[in-house]
């Protein structure tokens, strides 16, 4: 049987295929493939001695995972760095930032005041309302001041009855803590102004110089230089009816009077010892021993000082 | 034919990258044949085959700092050879390639008569090689470069229109038709 004439006619593509395989014989003279390999050794001698193929090195995972290596590290620094400003925020913060004022939403039994005599001052201009806080946390100041001055035990009554006279006055209340701590981190950071200048500067000027978060570093003078206009209030005349002269608004304490926090009180004791007033601070400490009985004694003598938390106690 | 236990094209590209001059042998004894034929078959002169073989594997080693394997490195290399290819024709005159006969294969060399000048009509293996090679030749050029990297290179027709620039649609069209016409042409010279 002849084979049929249609398959021999029209081989199929597979016999097409192969036959076309079987043909591929040539092949590039050896000349050519010497060439070519010379090449190809220089080239990879090259690339041995540079080590490193970026564009494989791209192609591969490495890429991706060491991008989210280098993103990652440089978040983790960025808050690595944010906590310790932060820390270092906090702790070179002044004792006003720890005060539990009544607006800033302080517990009601934090806002005791500590048992400081709170002077009045005659009421005359209202004062810039940021301004307002320092002068109320001068008062262990004025304190302090008076009592070194002849006839303290007089004015101090007086201020005393001013004083209540004065509770009740809601205006210290709407007043931005945040806005004491940074009038006295200014102070701290150096922007104190001249006592002289803050005592002609009158009565509103003068809380802003109030050296309270520095009163640990600062000498005892430049610690109530920036009270003086107040102190020239303390003192003034009385009245022809001899009662004294109504304090500001401003400057009046409030019912809601502003909280020494223990390291302020603390900071506030040494700079009595410090103004070698060893008298009030030995009343101060004894308050304070009162009002923070648990409080830490090393943490005392780390603020006082040995030898003074000693006579202290 | 490949090995398949072997590295693959690309692991034998990378590893020369790194600087494996043993790997690039391997990879050039794998594929030399088939693009020297590619071009011998397409250009129709085994000098100038010769010469641009040695040119795209020159590229291919210069490649070496740049290489990413995004593709097949068999797809990267026709397409090296297709460009390599077009720039020939873009430069000469005479674009078409001569006929297979000049050219240094010794089967198109011994082209047997036509079928029909024959005393007896059975065909041995050789020439039917020699018929499909003439066959070959005389396609477009188009289509028998599809022809060959389909089955001289074994790329996929997807591979075959990215390495000629062309569509899908395009490529497969062009090697039916190229497979076509050699069936027609083997069917009138063996009848």
């Amino acid at each position: 049987m002849s084979e049929p004439k249609d398959s021999r006619a029209e081989p199929r593509d597979a016999e097409l295929v192969s036959l076309y395989q079987g043909s591929r014989q040539e092949l590039p003279p050896a000349g050519t493939d010497a060439l070519i390999l010379r090449a190809a050794r220089e080239q990879a001698q090259r690339s041995a001695q540079t080590g490193w193929n970026w564009g494989v090195w791209l192609e591969g995972w490495t890429m991706p995972v060491a991008s989210a290596a280098v993103v990652m590290l440089a978040v983790a620094a960025v808050a690595l760095l944010q906590l310790q400003h932060d820390v270092l925020d906090i702790h070179h913060a002044p004792p006003e930032t720890t005060v539990g004022a009544p607006g800033a939403g302080a517990p009601a039994e934090d806002a005791v005041a500590p048992e400081v005599p709170v002077p009045a001052v005659p009421p005359q201009a209202v004062a810039p309302v940021a301004e307002a806080p320092l002068t109320d946390e001068l008062a262990p100041h004025r304190a302090v001041d008076s009592a070194r001055k002849p006839g303290a035990a007089a004015a101090a009554k007086r201020e005393s009855a001013q004083a209540a006279d004065a509770a009740g006055d809601a205006a210290m209340s709407s007043i931005p803590s945040k806005e004491a701590a940074r009038a006295a981190r200014n102070v701290t950071a150096g922007s104190r102004r001249p006592a002289a200048s803050s005592a002609d500067a009158g009565p509103q000027s003068a809380p802003a110089a109030a050296p309270r978060a520095g009163a640990a570093t600062a000498a005892p003078g430049a610690l109530f230089g920036g009270s003086a206009s107040l102190l020239k209030m303390q003192e003034a005349p009385a009245g022809d009816d001899g009662s004294a002269t109504p304090a500001p608004a401003s400057e009046r304490p409030s019912a809601q009077a502003p909280v020494l926090s223990p390291l302020q009180w603390l900071y506030d004791i040494r700079a009595m010892l410090d103004a070698g007033d060893d008298a009030a601070a030995r009343q101060a400490y004894a308050a304070f021993s009162r009002r923070y009985p648990d409080f830490p004694a090393t943490m005392v003598q780390t603020v006082l000082g040995e030898q003074a938390a000693a006579s202290l106690r | 034919m490949k090995d398949t236990v072997s590295d693959s094209d690309e692991v034998l590209m990378q590893r020369f990258c790194r600087g494996d001059a043993a790997a690039f042998e391997q990879l050039y004894g794998r594929h030399k044949g088939g693009v020297f034929r590619y071009f011998l078959r397409q250009c129709g002169n085994a000098a100038l085959a010769e010469e641009m073989h040695q040119d795209v594997w020159l590229k291919v080693v210069d490649m070496a700092g740049r290489y990413r394997p995004t593709a097949r490195f068999q797809t990267l290399l026709y397409t090296m050879a297709h460009n390599r290819l077009v720039d020939h024709y873009r430069r000469s005159a005479n674009a078409l390639p001569v006929s297979y006969a000049a050219n240094a294969s010794d089967a198109a060399n011994n082209l047997p008569g036509l079928p029909g000048d024959e005393p007896e009509r059975r065909l041995s293996g050789e020439r039917d090689m020699a018929l499909l090679l003439t066959a070959l030749a005389d396609l477009p050029e188009a289509q028998r470069e599809t022809f060959l990297l389909r089955h001289e290179a074994g790329l996929s027709i997807e591979e075959i229109a990215t390495a000629t620039g062309t569509s899908r649609e395009t490529a497969k069209s062009r090697l039916r038709y190229a497979m076509n016409t050699l069936r027609r042409r083997m069917n009138e010279a063996l009848t």
